[in-house]
């Protein structure tokens, strides 16, 4: 699903998720204090081996990505964590390919930090509950938003990707479904398990 | 978090046998080929466009995978190349035959029986050589866990 193979982006589509993967990873590492490093390290394994987990829905098969619950924990590091975890998860298993390392890690990591950062101050004034159910819109908002981006690459690659990338989208929606549930059950627990520390923030010394 | 993440494991380590890269199998029968789709671990792909390209680069059949993810094609030949699509960014391909595989001992009748018993073993082959192992999942995980160790040392901070 979102581990698009070699040999199927074209060359431009290839070279700016790259440079993005690259640029925004760098950016981000730099700014990260070690509690960063750390949780970024622990949801980089969630995503590694929870995404080895597919379903096969018609010719495809999809998995959890997380993407929703990253952006949320660890803010603009989520990049460089999925970008590890894929690097791994190619490494080990041949999962994606090398020339599209970049484009996936972006595909998955940006719309879950984008959809964290828009409703981060929300969640953070919600009690319990709400904090539950606005993650839960952040988490199916990442998913939904990593469907367009890996259409938009198939699409912008060639034009005979168009009409499979639509198809695609729909297998994307019972996804969102239920990521929007693990991001909701995860992001109650920390609520009451880390207040006020789990949304990128460090403890109150 | 680390009750949760040591839940997340154990709910979905053992599981973890269905994943996510697509392969295509093919073996040779007498006439033509036959073979599967499968995603690495798992399920079959089904549904998913199929390609046959011939040794000399001209398409012979265009068309779908079974709901089993199987495909069978009969036609003259000696030397193919498989294409399966699922139109997502998942394409694999397989070679048949290509190229020391001739014609001739192909229509050998005590050749054709051979491959025809070994079909089923170059299967499992296949399918064991592309499987999750739990092994090499674990070693992603700590291998991850070492790498953001390795890089706070580096940094020479404390947590």
């Amino acid at each position: 699903m979102a581990h698009i193979a070699d040999g199927i982006l074209s060359l431009p589509v290839l070279a700016t998720g790259a440079a993005l993967a690259v640029g925004l990873s760098a950016l981000a590492l730099r700014r990260a204090g070690d509690r960063e490093i750390v949780r970024a390290a622990v949801l980089a394994s969630v995503f590694f081996a929870g995404s080895l987990i597919a379903v096969p829905v018609g010719p495809s098969s999809v998995h959890l990505m997380f993407g929703g619950l990253m952006g949320l924990i660890l803010g603009p590091v989520a990049l460089p964590a999925v970008l590890a975890a894929l690097g791994l998860q190619l490494m080990l298993f041949g999962f994606g390919g090398v020339t599209t390392l970049g484009v996936n890690a972006v595909n998955i990591a940006l719309p879950g930090f984008v959809a964290a950062l828009a409703l981060r101050g929300a969640i953070g004034r919600a009690g319990p509950g709400g904090a539950a159910v606005l993650a839960g819109v952040v988490s199916a908002l990442a998913v939904l938003g990593t469907g367009g981006l890996v259409a938009l690459s198939l699409a912008l690659s060639s034009p005979d990707f168009v009409p499979a990338a639509r198809v695609m989208i729909l297998t994307y929606l019972p996804l969102a479904v239920v990521e929007a549930a693990v991001g909701a059950a995860a992001a109650g627990y920390l609520h009451r398990a880390r207040p006020g520390e789990w949304l990128g923030q460090r403890a109150p010394a | 978090m680390m009750r949760l993440l040591a839940l997340l494991l154990v709910v979905l380590l053992p599981s973890a046998a269905e994943a996510h890269r697509l392969r295509v199998f093919a073996a040779a029968e007498a006439q033509g080929l036959a073979g599967h789709a499968f995603f690495v671990g798992g399920g079959r792909a089904a549904g998913a466009a199929l390609t046959i390209v011939d040794a000399a680069g001209a398409v012979v059949f265009t068309g779908t995978t079974g709901p089993d993810g199987a495909f069978r094609w009969t036609g003259p030949g000696a030397g193919f190349v498989v294409t399966v699509n699922a139109g997502d960014g998942h394409v694999a391909t397989a070679r048949v035959g290509l190229p020391d595989v001739a014609a001739a001992p192909l229509a050998d009748p005590l050749a054709a029986t051979l491959r025809q018993e070994i079909a089923p073993l170059l299967a499992r082959i296949d399918a064991l050589e592309h499987r999750l192992w739990f092994t090499d999942i674990v070693a992603g995980v700590f291998l991850l866990i070492g790498g953001a160790g390795g890089l706070l040392w580096a940094t020479g901070r404390r947590t």
